[in-house]
Order: structure tokens, then sequence, then C-alpha cells
């Protein structure tokens, strides 16, 4: 494809130091997304997913080092320029996290924190006002008026959660980034508002990037997935090649440990044994050899590259073409 | 017929007073066997947390009667007398942070008269071996263990004392994908060792699906729906439990995928639920007789039961 990405990530690495050591939380990320584009960013803690997506919007916490280029519209900006981030990113990426209570000021009432938002940008009071309570009804809050004039711990997790999509949106961005957007809110309401964002994304035609750990919201909701794993891109592939054909025996591993509602329950879950690599050790070769039940040595003595395989996946395991037959999924041939 | 192990006969639980308070359950009855697993499944305000804490004996019923083994947990008092245990979504809250988890795990073994003191070293050996801590790991403190780690220490202390009931509050939320698998498959094995009965609570439809024998829908304090975990499944009878299933992820549906109902609005106040059915404000079935009558749970012909005027109705209309 031709056109521009909107968000473009190039040997990304972010590191802190701690003393004499360097800690890496993300050690090497590529990654383009274009208008429209529905990618989810799928991870472990330790992963490197939310450090990644900090870059991305120039949130990091002091003390991060950076290194790689990230560019937006193929204009390239130093994540830890908050000038740069302004002019550059903040025009056309917005961001909705986990935490809808601390992104609201919770002395000031939601439609204020809207206006706010447009007034910035330079708009009168009027429109603004007639705006945010547009923004609210949008994102199915009844009754927008009134609600604009509450507080936001007057209103549930589920409505704030479409408060921060409202204010988002309100920036007009081209770029949503949706960081564990529904993690902490009920079954339904999680449904309520994942429909919402596709909604959304579908008739603005925004680009969604979803961050999360879950394997099964993000095939719900995208189209391309990015797996990660000890601050790799272990697997980049479509969403319907990661479920039918996984590139990596980590995305077979994740597919595999997860209980369905069909899953028989008188046989044991396909577990991944031992823990994730610390982040200050860097591992000689494929981060996650050491809980990999097809590695070998070779897996353990260099660091394979993110390499194009068939189906259209890149994927960072040497021996793929050997066992990609093996890693279908045992919940999924008993179905 | 195997002995029930947990009782709740008629229970209501009211927060406030009788005349104004809340009534975050009402009237349940269930009785849970030996060695069966039962799954509570509801949102935030359906009541799962408060039975929960009326099955550990933290909390006695307004009215009704919980038994454990046979004796009200009224007569048992707080912690059941040690008849029932906890595991918590967050780890680190049943664990000392200053003492080695194994000190932890010994602490359940002084309180219960089950093991004399020369017995209570082997038992704990036994029960850090059951959750596969080894030798090393066992002797540290709690902030030098990885989350699943400590989640197993915390469930080796859960078991540590043999009790009748094991609770299971989001035991598996908090931890990582990849290590949640491994605990899930540590309480199987363990549970099928000690014959444990488990309540085990969980947001997550597909874990509950995967662990329980039977499940049991709570929605504003009220059970809509009980019964076997595979017909409950195969063929939910109150919308509200085929509104639930239908909200997983498609990729944990497998087979039973159905077509994704949302509902408007939000879930009423507890506080101040609607008259008639709990949920006919937010059903896409209901009617006028919803809204005035409030139907009892009644048996199915699958031998499941359900508290709703139009069973399996949704259900059918889904999968059409």
């Amino acid at each position: 494809m031709s056109t521009e990405p909107l968000l473009h990530l190039e040997g990304v690495a972010v590191r802190f130091r701690r003393g004499e050591r360097s800690v890496y939380a993300v050690r090497d990320v590529s990654l383009a997304v274009r208008p429209g584009d529905r990618i989810a960013i799928i991870g472990e803690s330790g992963s490197g997913k939310t450090m990644t997506t900090l870059a991305m919007l120039g949130l990091l916490p002091a003390g991060a080092e950076v290194s790689g280029t990230l560019s937006v519209g193929g204009q390239r900006y130093d994540p830890l320029d908050k000038g740069a981030v302004d002019r550059i990113v903040r025009r056309r990426m917005a961001a909705v996290f986990q935490d809808s209570l601390s992104g609201l000021n919770p002395i000031k009432r939601i439609g204020t924190q809207l206006e706010e938002v447009l007034l910035l940008r330079g708009q009168d009071a009027a429109t603004a006002r007639a705006r945010a309570v547009e923004a609210l009804r949008r994102v199915g809050i009844t009754d927008p008026q009134m609600r604009a004039r509450a507080y936001p711990h007057q209103l549930s997790g589920g409505m704030r959660q479409r408060v921060m999509i409202a204010m988002a949106l309100l920036a007009s961005p081209e770029l949503l980034i949706a960081d564990e957007p529904t993690t902490a809110l009920d079954t339904l309401v999680q449904a309520q508002v994942i429909d919402l964002v596709l909604e959304l994304q579908r008739e603005i035609g925004l680009a969604l990037l979803l961050i999360t750990h879950d394997i099964a919201l993000a095939a719900d909701v995208c189209e391309d997935a990015v797996v990660m794993y000890a601050g790799y891109v272990l697997e980049q592939t479509s969403v319907a090649g990661l479920l039918e054909r996984p590139a990596h025996p980590y995305s077979a591993a994740l597919l595999g440990s997860m209980p369905r509602l069909d899953s028989p329950r008188d046989v044991p879950l396909q577990a991944i044994t031992g823990e994730a690599p610390s982040a200050f050790e860097t591992p000689q070769g494929c981060p996650f050899a050491p809980r990999c039940s097809y590695a070998r040595e070779i897996c353990s003595q260099a660091l394979p590259p993110l390499r194009a395989v068939s189906g259209g996946a890149l994927t960072r395991c040497v021996r793929i073409e050997e066992i990609r037959h093996e890693l279908a999924v045992p919940q999924r041939l008993s179905a | 017929m195997t002995r029930p192990v947990l009782e709740f006969e008629g229970v209501s639980k009211v927060y406030g007073t009788r005349s104004a308070g809340i009534r975050v359950l009402r009237d349940v009855s269930v009785s849970v066997a030996a060695g069966e697993t039962l799954g509570l499944v509801g949102e935030s305000g359906s009541g799962k947390s408060t039975f929960a804490r009326l099955a550990l004996g933290m909390e006695q019923p307004t009215a009704g009667t919980v038994r454990i083994d046979g004796k009200p947990t009224r007569i048992l008092g707080a912690g059941a007398g040690g008849s029932a245990q906890i595991v918590f979504q967050d780890p680190a809250s049943s664990l000392n942070p200053a003492l080695e988890v194994a000190t932890s795990v010994r602490e359940p073994l002084t309180v219960s008269k089950k093991f004399n003191r020369p017995a209570r070293d082997a038992r704990v050996a036994t029960v850090l071996d059951d959750v596969r801590l080894n030798e090393e790991l066992r002797h540290r403190i709690p902030s030098e263990l990885s989350g699943g780690q400590k989640q197993r220490a915390s469930i080796a202390r859960a078991l540590a004392a043999l009790p009748p009931l094991v609770v299971c509050d989001e035991a598996v939320t908090a931890l990582d994908v990849s290590v949640r698998a491994q605990v899930l498959n540590l309480l199987r094995s363990v549970r099928a060792e000690y014959n444990s009965t488990l309540l085990f609570i969980s947001h997550d439809l597909s874990t509950v699906a995967y662990m329980s024998d039977r499940i049991m829908v709570l929605y504003l304090g009220k059970v809509m729906e009980i019964g076997r975990t595979a017909s409950m499944l195969e063929d939910p009878a109150h919308p509200y439990t085929t509104t639930l299933l239908s909200a997983v992820p498609h990729m944990q549906q497998g087979r039973l995928r159905r077509r994704r109902i949302v509902l408007g609005g939000e879930a009423p106040s507890i506080a101040n639920p609607p008259p008639g059915c709990p949920f006919s404000t937010r059903c896409p079935i209901a009617r006028d007789i919803c809204r005035q009558q409030e139907p009892p749970l009644a048996p199915l012909a699958n031998g499941n039961s359900a508290a709703c005027h139009f069973p399996h109705m949704l259900e059918r209309e889904a999968a059409a």
C-alpha cells in the first residue's frame, strides 16, 4: 500500500537507567498504522506494550531514553520533546486509558472538561458548549445536557469511559489509541464500550490502535495484531492468521492457555511454564526460548530477526517453517 | 447423594435497617456438595461478594441460614471456624509481607485443631509441593516472588488446613494470561486431590465455565438462573444469561458462538430495584407481566432453574 502511514515506528527502544544498569522496557518495535487500520498490540505485563504506547503519545515518564525513530504523517518527532509532541502528535492522535478516573479532573464538571479541549483549540465558548453536549450524545450518553453538569465520581465506570472517548474524539484525531479501555469494566459494559468504539471508528474512518492483554478481545475488534513479549515484537500478522495459523509458538501458547466456553472441563489448559524474563536481563537469543516447548539450541544462540513467512505474517521464530503445522490450538481441533 | 458442604437456605442480606436498607441478596437457596465447584457469575452490584462473605461467615444473613458441613455460620462465627478459606484477587493481601511464605502457609494450621505441632511441618511441605513452590521459593518473602508464585502461595495457605470450602474470588484475574492457565490447572489438580468444595467467582465467564460443575447467575441480588454448566451454556434459559454469554469475545465462545446482544442503558441501582423482574428494565424480550410480577425461580425441563416468565425465549431468538 502506498498510503503514507499515520504513525510510523522504526526500531524503537525505551530504556531507563538504574544506577549502573539499564532497564529495557521496549527493545525493538517497528510498526506502521495507516488510515482506517485496526491494529491490536497484544502483550502481557512486561511485554513493553504500555511503554510503546506512552512513547507514541509522548507521555513517557521522566528518565526514559528513547532510540529509533517515530513519525506522524511522515514528520519525525522526539517523544521526549514536549513542544514537538504538542505540535505533531496531539493534533492527530488521541488516547483512552484503562483508568477513566485518573484521566478526568475530579473537581470539574464533565462538560467543563470537554469544553476546555475545544477552547484550547480556539473555539468560542458557545460553540464549545454545544459541541461538548453533542459529543456526549454521540457516545450514547442519555440526557447529555444534564450529564454535562455531573462530576466524574457521579458517573459509573462505563459512563466515564464514554466521556473519555467523547473527549478523545473532540480533538478530531485520525488515530485513536485505546490502552486496555475496558479492562476495569463489567462484561456487558465492556461489550457496549467496544461496540461504541467500533461504530465510531467505522463512521469517522479513524485508525484504531488497541493495546490489550486480551487476545480474544483483540480478535473481536481488530484486523491486525502485533504480539509483543519482553520488549520485542514476536509476531505481526492479521487477526485471522493469528487465530488460524499462528506464526510464533508464544502466540499459539497464548491461544491455547485461554479457556473457552466450549473447552472440555476434564482436560487441563495448555499452560506456559515459567515466567517472563526480567527487564534487567538482555536475553542472548529468542526471549521466549526458556519457556518454549519447541526451543532448540539455535534459539538461544542469537536473537532471531523479525522476518516474513508465508501467509503474510512477520515472526521472530527461527524454527517456524518446521513447527508451524504443530502450532494449531488443541481446543480448536476438538471443536 | 453426597452430603452438602455449603448450604444457603432462604438467605437474604440487608445492609442498613430492615425497613430502609439495601437488599443486596434476596432469598437465595443453594446447596453445594462435597467436591463440587459452584461458579458465581454477575456484574458489580449483583451480590457475588456478599454471597462469598456469607459463605465465609464474615457476615451473617439478615434472614435465612448459611450452613457449612451442616453447622450454621451463625454458630461457627467469623472465618466459619476455619471451615472456609478464601483466595483473593490480590495474592499479596493474604500473605504477610514480612514473613517467608512458608510461615504464612503454616498460620492456618496453628489455628486449626486438625494438625498437632509435629504434623504441621509435614503438612506445610506437602501443600507447598502441591502448588509446586520449590524449596528455595518457599523461604522467600512475598515481594521476592512473581505474581503467579504469590498466588500459588496463597492457594497453599487456603488449602493448608484442609478446609471443607475454598472461595476463589477473582483468584486469577490479576495474573498474566500465560500464568493464569498454570494456576487454573493447579487449582483443578488440588481440588481433585483433596475433593475440595469450591466457590469460584469471576467476571470472566469462560473461566467460570471451565472451572465449575454448576453456575449460579446473580442480578441485583437475585438468582436469575442456576444449573449444570454444560446445559446452561448450550441452552441458557434466562435472557440475562444469554446476554452475558453473547458478550464473551467470540473466540472464547468457540462452537457456542451467538449473536451479540447489546443492552441499552445501565443496570438499575441495587438500592432502587425495579418492580417485577429485576432484569425487566433492560431485557430485550420483557413484556408487561415482567414489569408487574416477579417470576419465581422455577425448575426447567433440562434440570436447571430460572427466574423468568419466558425461559429460553431470547436464546431461541439469538440462535435464529
